[in-house]
């Protein structure tokens, strides 16, 4: 039996949110946050559905909203940042080390300013290229490339990499 | 692992350790049609608005001087959002939360910072953090953040939500009694917080203010490392020193001019080489000490000398102290044996009496000690649990006779010239 518009909806939306859930949360570092980005995209995905289907991607264009979505969150001024909330779970394999040190590490990512850090998950998580996530948050690939640099550079002074000074500009380094 | 490794691992790891809600299709459907009733019923509220103005501008005539004959159409309500429900009896304005205590006192709740005044030892502030590694039960899968602080070693305690960040090289210290100062040395925010639990944001000034207590100094980050802050602690507002004080080992306070090693853009680790500075009347001079990848200034020196330390190049047994007294024109050169497990990211204080203390927080924290006199560094000091979370935070401090050492959520007070310490072990 041929499904109707309606059911593919429904099992697009059921194949693709945990995904999608993982980048939204990946950027706001909140659970609740993360869900309501991903329903807003949902929401935003559902309205335009006749023509979403007919893409090529629609995987693609519902990540892109659900970046987007997150873009325009921050942008409410009833907003606040969080950077508290980050939460660990079950790929822990029971060593606590491990526990400290991706959180410290995403705690790191979750102080970047937004852009920056779309788009380090997008390349670390996604694993998009730099034309891709140009293409998925609307600016040129240098900016991209500007962002990722910019954003590498602070992360690793953040994280206290040995060899962070060496992709640090003279006058940004320290010892 | 690279940076770019750590990170890719990071995310995955993260992103593996949480579990999706379930987004049911037809929750998103009744909201796309309520979105669109609410666009439909905006419009025309605001076509109404535009009519009465209209009306009313007619009525009005071109008397101007009576405005408000027209109420504005009430605002429209902010959006609902249909997620997740809050615990049924939770009166927290962020619905699933845990309040302060019960993050204190939750079964999986990791000590992560730890300090105590070393003017009262039973003034203590602590911070906690419990990471769900399930969701935590009615309450949601976050992980939550308090600090607990007292004054009489928790027999008493307030618990508050810190406003910033734990576990990204948090520095913590006592700028006054009653007062913690928190530094967060990686993104530049400081906070006091009082042991009535308010919590005040500092405000960072680029101005001179120099305070006669020694405990309103405190090292902030600066543009090439740390420079010097001194803290108005009434109206909560540290003053930057200018830039010549920035990657500085003496304090304003101390009457000396700026020393320092290594100055911008050379850190020892990348040169291979124990620079040191020190502003003259005739500017900045520098000389190479020795060649190493190991090697700082040492923190506490009295006035009038500039002290180093170095380990030499090719793993040797012993720390070198380079001192001068006369602004570089003589140094002397003091060799001490310190064995091969004084290694690792060390820092260097004086201590009251003027003995060196080398200390390091990672894997675990550990002091060792040597004379002033003479003779070999020795360890003094070790925290027992190396399975404590990590912070870079680590910091020495003197006060007055005590001296005080705390990482890695484990904090050790020393009354005798840091020959002997006692960990404290109360913390909530």
């Amino acid at each position: 039996m041929q499904q109707s518009t309606e059911d593919r909806f429904t099992e697009f939306v059921r194949a693709h949110t945990a995904s999608l859930f993982r980048t939204a949360y990946l950027m706001t570092g909140d659970y609740q946050r993360a869900e309501d980005v991903l329903q807003a995209a949902w929401v935003r995905v559902y309205s335009h559905w006749p023509r979403v289907e007919a893409m090529d991607q629609p995987l693609g264009y519902a990540r892109k909203v659900v970046v987007n979505q997150y873009v325009s969150w921050w942008r409410r001024p009833s907003s606040r940042e969080s950077l508290l909330t980050l939460r660990d779970e079950p790929a822990w394999d029971g060593r606590l080390e491990e526990i400290a040190e991706h959180g410290r590490v995403w705690r790191a990512v979750l102080s970047l300013p937004r852009r920056q850090r779309a788009v380090v998950v997008l390349r670390y998580y996604e694993d998009m290229t730099e034309a891709q996530i140009a293409e998925t948050l609307g600016i040129s690939p240098g900016t991209v490339k500007s962002h990722a640099h910019t954003a590498v550079r602070r992360l690793a002074v953040l994280l206290g990499e040995p060899d962070a000074t060496s992709v640090l500009p003279a006058e940004e380094a320290t010892s | 692992m690279t940076v770019h490794e750590r990170l890719a691992r990071a995310a995955r790891q993260v992103a593996a350790g949480v579990t999706p809600p379930e987004m049911d299709a037809d929750v998103v459907r009744a909201r796309a049609r309520r979105d669109r009733r609410r666009r439909a019923s905006l419009t025309t509220a605001a076509t109404l608005v535009v009519v009465i103005a209209v009306v009313a501008t007619v009525i009005g005539g071109q008397d101007t001087a009576a405005p408000g004959l027209v109420e504005p159409a009430p605002a429209p309500s902010p959006l609902e959002t249909v997620t997740s429900l809050p615990t049924p009896g939770e009166t927290d304005a962020f619905p699933r939360s845990m309040t302060p205590e019960e993050v204190v006192h939750h079964p999986r709740a990791q000590l992560w910072t730890a300090a105590v005044a070393p003017g009262d030892p039973d003034t203590r502030i602590s911070m906690w953090l419990v990471s769900c590694v399930r969701p935590c039960r009615e309450r949601g899968p976050f992980e939550f953040t308090a600090a607990a602080t007292t004054t009489d070693g928790y027999k008493t305690t307030i618990y508050l939500r810190p406003p910033f960040p734990l576990g990204v090289d948090l520095h913590v210290s006592t700028p006054d009694d009653g007062v913690f100062l928190i530094s967060d040395q990686s993104n530049g925010g400081e906070w006091l917080v009082d042991t009535h639990g308010d919590v005040r944001a500092v405000t960072r000034v680029d101005s001179v203010l120099r305070p006669s207590d020694p405990r309103l100094w405190f090292q902030c980050p600066g543009r090439w490392r740390s420079t010097w802050c001194a803290l108005d602690v009434a109206t909560a507002t540290a003053y930057s020193w200018p830039g010549e004080w920035d990657g500085s080992a003496a304090t304003p306070a101390s009457g000396d001019r700026p020393w320092g090693t290594n100055p911008k853009p050379r850190p020892t680790s990348l040169s291979g080489k124990l620079e040191a500075w020190w502003d003259a009347t005739d500017g900045r001079q520098l000389r190479t000490l020795t060649a190493t990848t190991e090697g700082d200034y040492i923190l506490g020196s009295p006035p009038g000398e500039m002290a180093y330390w170095a380990r030499s190049a090719g793993g040797s047994d012993e720390l070198v102290i380079y001192t001068s007294r006369n602004r570089g024109e003589d140094w002397q050169v003091d060799s001490r044996t310190a064995g091969p497990e004084l290694s690792g990211y060390l820092a260097m204080h004086r201590s009251p009496d003027g003995a060196y203390l080398a200390y390091r927080s990672y894997p675990r924290l550990v002091v060792w000690r040597a004379e002033a006199s003479g003779g070999p560094f020795r360890k003094v000091y070790e925290q027992e649990d190396e399975r404590s979370p990590e912070t870079s935070g680590a910091g020495l401090w003197v006060q007055d006779d005590l001296v005080y050492v705390n990482a890695n959520a484990t904090a050790a007070v020393s009354a005798d010239d840091g020959l002997t310490w006692t960990t404290v072990r109360t913390w909530r």
